[in-house]
């Protein structure tokens, strides 16, 4: 049976030293919004977080990461889930029941729009990127006395925020079901421990909300990583933009969520539970426990 | 009655059609588009679970119309994004697709007629069927409610209106009073099957503080909706 309760997301996550998401023809700059300072990272980048964590569990996933062609996939799917239609064969995989699908083949194709659906993230303070430069490991040339440079860019530290829904109308269409949403969740998670590549190391989760709305409930919150602030961990006043620019941990930041408390008392009636997993190391401010009493679950 | 609704996000991308190596959008939500928005929040199945272009909500929209306005000032995002190489996987694995897209809009929208109850029923009460995004899947949106106002039509005369117009023959306008304009061809209406039935030439404004003077409308419809003046595209 498909999942019958919408949920919002709310995913922060931390990045030091490392590059949360380049940009593949500017260089590999961090995604940067100029306007504000803000770092973004793309939905896919957090949807390959997901999708890696899914393939390390042995599930099966269609955009696997592979470098191979679409009919090379769905021939090794075809084997291994024993089925010949494309609806069964993304049926019989997490990533498109819940992420969607363009179902590549001529005069078969179809498409789901996933019933989960992240907005880019972005992160909670202004942040420079800087240019880092090393020594590469070989020569380019036989006989050189010298080994050439690398340049590489990264963030020194970047508090992100990403924002996801998950439709119960849209899983009736792609066979989402409530086990999915929780190995999504874990994969949120475990699969941005597991971040290990050398652009990568240096994620680490710190807070994941999930609001679960009562069955029958078609409304939302909408944006819920607009409606939390970074304050001083000390004076909880705002930071100033040069102190944004110089956060470098968690210990120097509080996350205020008062802004989102006061929707989530508005909807209260609609909402089921609100499961929260959360870092120790990260500090929030705001009323949550007030306003949701109960319906508060903190997950290990 | 017109209900009138607001949709904003962070980034939006109504491409167009005819870019293939890069995506760029256009600079507004075509009616196309709109027409994706409302039969999202309504629950209107497209149908591409079956046939991947399928758009089968085109029949429920006959007969509603609407207008759109623009609310922030226009600007674009460039980024490029990494897409699966499906044809030479082993060359490399990626292909770099560069992206255009409308930074933080936001957009109000008067509909009337046709799915308008409908609509209402969702809108007034918070509610979606199927999640709305302005374009594309990742550009989720927000959807505020502003009411549902009377319109009334207005006798011909000299107006300064703050939605997109359609270039319908007979329009005249003060484009120094104005304060520039920008013309552009959208998609308006599309069949079953996404092919495309019409398009139409449209005048607009980036900068939502400055408002379109009409001198004379010709055939367009132009009607005041609450305090504002709202030129409608044709019903569909």
């Amino acid at each position: 049976m498909t999942f019958q309760q919408r949920r919002e997301y709310l995913f922060i996550y931390s990045v030091k030293d490392a590059n949360p998401n380049g940009d593949p023809l500017n260089a590999n700059h961090p995604r940067y919004d100029e306007e504000t300072g803000q770092v973004l990272v793309s939905d896919v980048r957090i949807k390959r977080t997901v999708r890696d964590q899914w393939v390390r569990e042995g599930k099966n996933v269609f955009v696997d990461g592979e470098a191979k062609t679409s009919t090379k996939r769905i021939e090794e799917l075809q084997n291994i889930l024993k089925v010949k239609d494309g609806k069964a064969i993304c049926g019989g995989c997490i990533d498109t029941r819940l992420f969607g699908v363009t179902y590549p083949v001529d005069k078969q194709s179809f498409s789901w729009t996933g019933p989960v659906q992240f907005k880019w993230g972005r992160s909670l303070h202004r942040v420079k990127p800087e240019l880092i430069q090393g020594t590469a490991a070989f020569a380019t040339k036989e006989g050189s006395e010298q080994r050439s440079f690398r340049n590489e860019y990264l963030v020194p530290f970047a508090l992100i925020a990403v924002y996801g829904i998950a439709n119960q109308n849209a899983a009736s269409i792609t066979g989402a079901t409530e086990l999915d949403l929780q190995d999504l969740k874990s994969a949120l998670w475990d699969g941005t421990v597991n971040l290990i590549t050398r652009s990568k190391v240096g994620h680490m989760p710190c807070l994941l909300i999930e609001i679960v709305y009562q069955a029958g409930f078609q409304g939302a919150i909408g944006a819920l990583d607009e409606k939390i602030r970074l304050v001083k961990a000390g004076s909880q006043e705002d930071f100033s933009r040069e102190e944004e620019f110089a956060i470098r941990s968690l210990r120097d930041c509080l996350l205020d969520v008062s802004p989102l408390a006061r929707r989530l008392q508005a909807l209260q009636e609609h909402i089921a539970v609100v499961n929260i997993r959360k870092d120790a190391e990260l500090s929030i401010t705001g009323e949550l426990q007030q306003v949701l009493g109960d319906k508060i679950n903190i997950e290990g | 009655m017109a209900t009138v609704f607001e949709a904003s996000g962070i980034i939006a991308m109504f491409r167009r059609p005819y870019t293939t190596t890069s995506s760029v959008s256009y600079p507004l939500p075509t009616p196309t588009a709109v027409a994706g928005l409302l039969a999202a929040i309504i629950g209107l199945d497209n149908g591409s679970g079956d046939q991947g272009f399928a758009a089968n909500y085109w029949p429920a929209l006959k007969g509603t119309r609407i207008a759109i306005q623009i609310l922030a000032p226009l600007k674009w995002h460039s980024a490029t994004l990494n897409f699966w190489n499906l044809k030479e996987p082993q060359k490399n694995p990626h292909i770099q697709v560069k992206h255009q897209f409308i930074s933080r809009p936001r957009y109000r929208f008067y509909v009337q007629g046709g799915i308008e109850e409908a609509l209402t029923q969702h809108l007034s009460k918070g509610t979606f069927v199927y999640t709305p995004y302005l374009g594309v899947a990742y550009a989720l949106a927000d959807i505020k409610y502003c009411g549902n106002y009377p319109w009334q039509p207005l006798e011909p005369q000299q107006v300064d209106v703050v939605t997109v117009v359609p270039h319908t023959p007979g329009l005249e306008m003060d484009i120094l009073a104005s304060g520039g304009a920008f013309r552009e061809r959208i998609p308006y209406r599309l069949e079953q099957d996404r092919s495309l039935v019409e398009t139409l030439p449209i005048i607009y404004q980036t900068d939502p503080r400055k408002k379109l003077r009409l001198l004379k409308w010709g055939e367009l419809d132009v009607t005041r909706c609450g305090e504002d003046i709202v030129t409608w595209f044709p019903a569909w």
